[in-house]
């Protein structure tokens, strides 16, 4: 099994599959981001060559955390492709243009790469059920 | 300590075998040092913090060449070439931080005094509470005083450089893993320093020579496994984490003392209230998870066996109950005077286009002789020892401007000289023109940079790696006398492409702890806007070029960006050629 992903990519194609399915991405709160990439590295950490095999997490506090997975997402939000909802900054969205073009650059995934986005929105749904305020 | 970690074991023998090589007189067989008589104490005046009084155990290594290196390597690296009286040192900024850390220590002790002593004797219920805060405090200063000493010519830029060694990546990886937290190539070679049998050896000589009938200062055991440890943020059992926070963490010694520092060095009259800061600081009881057992691994190489608690729902991991540095609520008019402190330090300092010209060229230089250095057939640990008994006064000498290499010698000349790169093209987060959605995409894909494996490169490095190719590709194209391939056409224009590291803060809403309504603090704290705000309107991705090289490089950088960017309209680079 092949996968060509990047995190990067991972997170934004993610991130499409997310809002397409209405599931709210926080932003203040990354514990669910983490635990995301904490699980899908369990899961597909012996099934081919994926960024998940070389990803770290540091044990600093109430649950796991990836520095890559906090930088990248910071950097999708100074970068403008992320917006961060105002006043409490509590939850992201991708607006309309980028999604566009996220889609696009998601046409030519393959299988395995499919296979493992399915995955990580399945685990999304359970850990972004709650993090947000109504 | 490090029997599973064989990488870090050979850099701490590496060392050792290095200060006793090149100072026989401090670590060898038949060493001398200290000569005579030791007092128990001196003081010594910064212009920061005041005046410090140091232990015996503090000035020998303070005597050290280990700490007296520093002195010839700038804090702020190649800064002065833009803050003129930025010209301070490695080595009063560990004497400050030493300071810094110990009064925190000291504000701890008071404001959390019942909580530590009973943390004390929670580890061990037989303990002299009394001698094992003195053997804690001189830990702590011991390692906010080696912090820093793996540092070598110019700071970070050199950093940069030898971190790409192969054994340093690979005990970096270790020291991850031991830590349980990601570690840099700095704190391994500090860490690594703090173990090697040389200190202890001069530590233990020292002790010999302290005259018997003085009594003032700490003269108990200490341990510098528990030193080393502190160093990378940790400590031997969870209940002393807090220490570890002390020397590395979001608002450790370390940036208390070097925003104050390099501001005032540089002339910028920046401030925070540290007073308001050890007011309020205090032991906040949490838990640290520890899912992959690393944690556990690593207090049973220190020689401690706390207890791991089992996770209990919705808790999902198993944990440690620990003691953190903390801050709360009422600090927060501090907190955000730290973070405006470090912004603006970015901004004017670190990110400013002339100090990373400046920085970019030692770089590239410092790569090129690292390359030199491997063709005549030395090895990744030759390479440390060469890193680590250079100071700034290096670019000086025979290896560098006296270099067979014509090519680092003209280099080191133009460092020397501050002959530097000027921008070509600076590419920021314009959204506002026709190309806006070219360049956020662009930019994101700086921001993806982590990478599957050692073996593959990372997107990031993959579009740098692109973009500086077709520039050479470009400038041979129009030039094809300049060099023979693109990579030395690159080398010859003094070319590179700048992407700075963006200012982070971590760990900001952990480290803020709760206030007493039980609302964590961060989410009062409007810290997300002032970093975007930071972020998105001062930070810029450059080309570089030697002035005389300039026309050839701006046609040439012109192609690559609306090749590899997309960007084409006048607006675009009306705004990228303006600064």
């Amino acid at each position: 099994m092949t996968q060509q992903l990047t995190l990067g990519g991972f997170i934004k194609q993610l991130a499409v599959l997310m809002q397409d399915a209405d599931i709210k991405m926080s932003f203040k709160d990354d514990k669910p981001w983490h635990m995301l990439f904490y699980k899908l590295r369990g899961e597909f950490k012996s099934q081919g060559n994926t960024f998940l095999q070389s990803m770290q997490f540091d044990w600093d506090g109430p649950y796991p955390k990836s520095q890559d997975v906090s930088d990248f997402l910071q950097g999708l939000h100074w970068t403008g492709s992320v917006s961060a909802l105002n006043p409490t900054y509590e939850r992201i969205i991708v607006p309309d243009e980028v999604q566009k073009v996220w889609k696009a650059e998601g046409e030519s995934l393959g299988d395995a790469d499919r296979d493992l986005l399915l995955h990580g929105l399945a685990i999304a749904r359970l850990e972004f059920r709650s993090s947000i305020a109504a | 300590m490090l029997e599973q970690f064989p990488k870090l074991a050979e850099v701490v023998s590496t060392l050792d075998a290095q200060l006793k090589e090149k100072h026989p007189a401090f670590f060898g067989e038949a060493a001398t040092h200290p000569v005579s008589h030791l007092k128990p104490y001196k003081v010594i005046h910064d212009h920061l913090w005041g005046t410090t009084r140091f232990s015996w155990r503090e000035l020998i290594l303070i005597d050290s060449p280990i700490l007296q290196r520093l002195r010839y390597i700038h804090q702020t690296g190649l800064a002065y070439y833009v803050y003129p009286c930025a010209r301070h040192s490695r080595f009063e900024h560990s004497l400050g931080v030493l300071t810094v850390a110990s009064r925190i220590f000291d504000s701890l002790q008071q404001n959390s005094a019942s909580d530590l002593y009973a943390l004390l004797e929670s580890i061990d219920p037989n303990t002299d509470t009394q001698e094992d805060l003195a053997a804690l405090r001189q830990e702590l200063r011991l390692a906010a005083l080696l912090h820093d000493v793996g540092h070598s010519i110019h700071s970070h830029a050199s950093e940069r450089v030898y971190s790409e060694i192969g054994l340093l990546r690979s005990a970096s990886e270790e020291l991850t893993r031991l830590a349980g937290r990601k570690k840099g190539v700095g704190e391994v070679l500090s860490f690594c320093y703090a173990l090697t049998p040389s200190v202890a050896e001069l530590l233990n000589r020292a002790e010999a020579k302290l005259d018997p009938t003085r009594k003032e200062e700490f003269r108990g055991k200490i341990n510098l496994r528990n030193v080393a440890l502190m160093i990378i943020g940790r400590a031997r059992h969870p209940y002393l984490q807090f220490l570890g926070d002390i020397v590395s963490s979001a608002f450790d010694a370390d940036k208390l003392d070097y925003l104050l520092r390099d501001a005032g060095a540089a002339g910028l009259p920046l401030k925070y209230d540290l007073e308001r800061y050890l007011y309020t600081v205090y032991l906040g009881q949490e838990i640290l998870t520890d899912g992959q057992s690393y944690l556990e691994e690593l207090y049973r190489a220190a020689g401690t066996v706390p207890e791991r608690k089992q996770p209990i729902p919705p808790q999902e991991f198993p944990y440690y109950d620990g003691y953190r540095l903390r801050l709360p609520k009422l600090a927060m008019s501090t907190m955000e005077q730290i973070i405006i402190c470090k912004l603006m330090l970015f901004s004017y300092i670190y990110h400013h286009q002339k100090v990373l010209s400046a920085e970019g060229l030692l770089v590239k230089l410092l790569r090129e002789k690292v390359e030199f250095w491997r063709a005549e057939g030395e090895d990744d640990k030759d390479l440390l020892k060469r890193f680590m008994s250079m100071t700034d006064s290096a670019l000086d000498g025979s290896d560098f401007l006296g270099s067979a290499s014509a090519l680092i010698a003209q280099y080191s000349y133009r460092i020397q000289n501050r002959l530097l790169p000027r921008v070509v093209f600076t590419i920021g987060n314009f959204s506002t023109h026709a190309d806006g959605d070219l360049v956020r995409k662009f930019l994101e894909s700086l921001q993806d940079k982590k990478s599957k494996d050692d073996q593959t490169k990372s997107r990031r490095d993959e579009v740098i790696e692109a973009f500086e190719s077709r520039i050479g590709e470009e400038i041979l194209k129009i030039n094809p006398s300049i060099a023979a391939s693109p990579k030395e056409a690159l080398l010859v224009a003094g070319v590179w492409f700048d992407v700075p590291v963006p200012p982070t803060i971590d760990g900001l809403n952990d480290v803020l702890g709760k206030s007493p309504s039980g609302v964590t603090v961060g989410k009062m704290f409007p810290i997300e806007r002032w970093i975007e705000a930071y972020q998105a309107h001062r930070y810029f991705v450059r080309v570089f070029a030697f002035s005389e090289h300039y026309e050839t490089v701006y046609r040439a950088a012109r192609v690559a960006i609306e090749v590899i960017i997309g960007a084409r309209s006048k607006e675009f680079f009306d705004v990228a050629t303006k600064s």
